[in-house]
């Protein structure tokens, strides 16, 4: 059985179809890329695996069951935006995560915290922007989860910090579990990859192993992808 | 996990209403303080500025409060903070109860410190033998019942306030404008059914009728008695359909921002 399968999504606003009929696998113990333009639909999809828009039709199973509380419990997600209660500590949104997902862990937050020089005691309001997604990446990849869905984690990063959130990422997600990273920054993370996602225009364009790939056409992920998707 | 939801709730909602709550006792106490001084023309005026200014305190209490506890709603279903709460492991019927409860409680709490403001202002002999006198004619369930509806009167605006949220937000465009819309137009019409049903009701009830034609020599103790209860269970009534409304449409799924 599939960790996570899809069956013929649809999502519309309005008239304007955002995703169109996507049929997707995500398989145990595999580190997946969603590449895509800006507005491909890929924040559309990564919203809908964790319940956070309603589709128009479809079917999105975890495990075999439709998302709900039981797929929460095991998928660790990271949005593109900065979504913590400002008004709380550091170590008050730790116990926060602690309470809730059980199986966060809580001793390896601390010393990733520690590792990334972000103050326990500092109210989250008076960090920066960066330092606030610091926390978050922190938050998600200190649970021991089956899937980590992480939404554009590189955006806004400059590339020394990159090299340094992907291997904070590498480096602490739960060995055999699966990992969809979502990013347009694709020459950035294609050395992790084990599998790649092109979605264009809310359409499924490939899936295909990621040394396949570069064997069958002879190049880079990223340069296959600014062919395929040339404006 | 409702326990854990409703405590943060409230914390949030709690940390920012004490300032309101400190700032109306305080004044309360000024002007019961100033009271003592009405002698004097100064005195005067100032027992009445900071009387006045004690009831802006009530009524700032109360729209602050409902306001905190709508916001929360927002936030926690449609802002940034959705992407946390509906990612939780927690069913979403959870996640509305627990507005519900933290929502109610908040506007209980700020109830309860008008009302101990408001007697610390006006409590003297006089009010405190009018209370006597209709404890001793109907029983101290007609200040129970006045104070239940007041109660049901708050959760009813709140509820007005989330469903209208919950449909606003349905579309795809102008949602927070069409939430307030679809609040206000449900608030009022409900309103207005409430009252059509308490004024029938009493055209057929000779009891209460007399609330709407008498307008001299009235008993009015027994016709508010039946009044109260009607009021009540109307209220009661509507306040339960609307939390199952919100319920179901909340459980169907949302659309964040």
């Amino acid at each position: 059985m599939s960790l996570l399968e899809i069956k013929n999504l649809n999502k519309s606003y309005d008239d304007f179809k955002v995703l169109k009929d996507v049929n997707l696998k995500i398989e145990k113990g595999k580190i997946y890329g969603l590449l895509g333009k800006n507005g491909a639909g890929k924040s559309t999809l990564i919203k809908i695996i964790n319940d956070l828009l309603t589709k128009d039709s479809g079917e999105v199973l975890f495990l075999g069951k439709e998302i709900g509380s039981f797929s929460k419990a095991h998928i660790s997600y990271l949005p593109e935006r900065t979504y913590l209660d400002k008004s709380m500590k550091v170590k008050e949104i730790v116990k926060y995560f602690s309470e809730f997902y059980s199986d966060f862990d809580c001793e390896k937050a601390k010393k990733l915290i520690k590792d990334l020089d972000l103050n326990i005691d500092k109210q989250i309001s008076k960090m920066s922007k960066g330092m606030q997604e610091k926390l978050q990446l922190v938050l998600v990849m200190s649970r021991e989860a089956d899937l980590y869905i992480l939404d554009e984690p590189l955006g806004g990063v400059d590339p020394a910090t990159r090299d340094y959130i992907l291997d904070t990422i590498l480096s602490n997600f739960k060995e055999g579990s699966s990992l969809i990273i979502s990013t347009h920054l694709i020459s950035d993370i294609e050395r992790i990859l084990d599998e790649v996602i092109f979605i264009d225009k809310g359409e499924i364009k490939l899936t295909s192993g990621a040394d396949q790939l570069r064997e069958k056409e002879n190049s880079s992920i990223d340069e296959i992808f600014r062919r395929s998707f040339k404006c | 996990m409702l326990r854990k939801l409703v405590k943060y709730d409230l914390k949030w909602i709690e940390k920012f209403m004490l300032i309101f709550y400190t700032i109306t006792i305080i004044i309360s106490i000024l002007a019961r303080i100033s009271s003592n001084f009405t002698d004097t023309v100064a005195g005067n005026i100032l027992y009445q500025i900071l009387k006045a200014t004690a009831i802006s305190a009530f009524v700032s209490t109360f729209i602050n409060a409902l306001i905190r506890v709508l916001a929360r709603f927002s936030l926690h279903s449609y802002k940034d903070e959705s992407y946390l709460i509906h990612t939780l492991p927690v069913e979403r019927k959870t996640v509305y109860n627990s507005k519900i409860v933290s929502s109610i409680v908040s506007m209980f709490i700020s109830l309860v410190v008008i009302l101990i403001g408001f007697l610390i202002v006006f409590l003297d002999t006089n009010m405190i033998n009018a209370i006597k006198d209709i404890v001793n004619v109907s029983g101290v369930w007609i200040i129970l019942g006045l104070a239940l509806t007041v109660i049901l009167e708050s959760t009813f605006m709140i509820l007005a306030g989330i469903i209208g949220m919950i449909l606003g937000h349905k579309s795809n465009n102008n949602r927070m404008a069409k939430s307030v819309i679809i609040a206000i137009a449900m608030y009022f019409i409900l309103q207005g059914v409430l009252l059509l049903l308490v004024y029938l009701f009493g055209l057929m009830d000779t009891d209460m009728n007399v609330l709407f034609t008498v307008t001299e020599n009235l008993n009015v103790i027994d016709p508010m008695k039946k009044l109260l209860v009607v009021v009540d269970i109307l209220y009661l009534l509507l306040v339960t359909i609307m939390y199952f409304v919100g319920k179901r449409q909340y459980s169907k799924g949302v659309n964040v921002e």
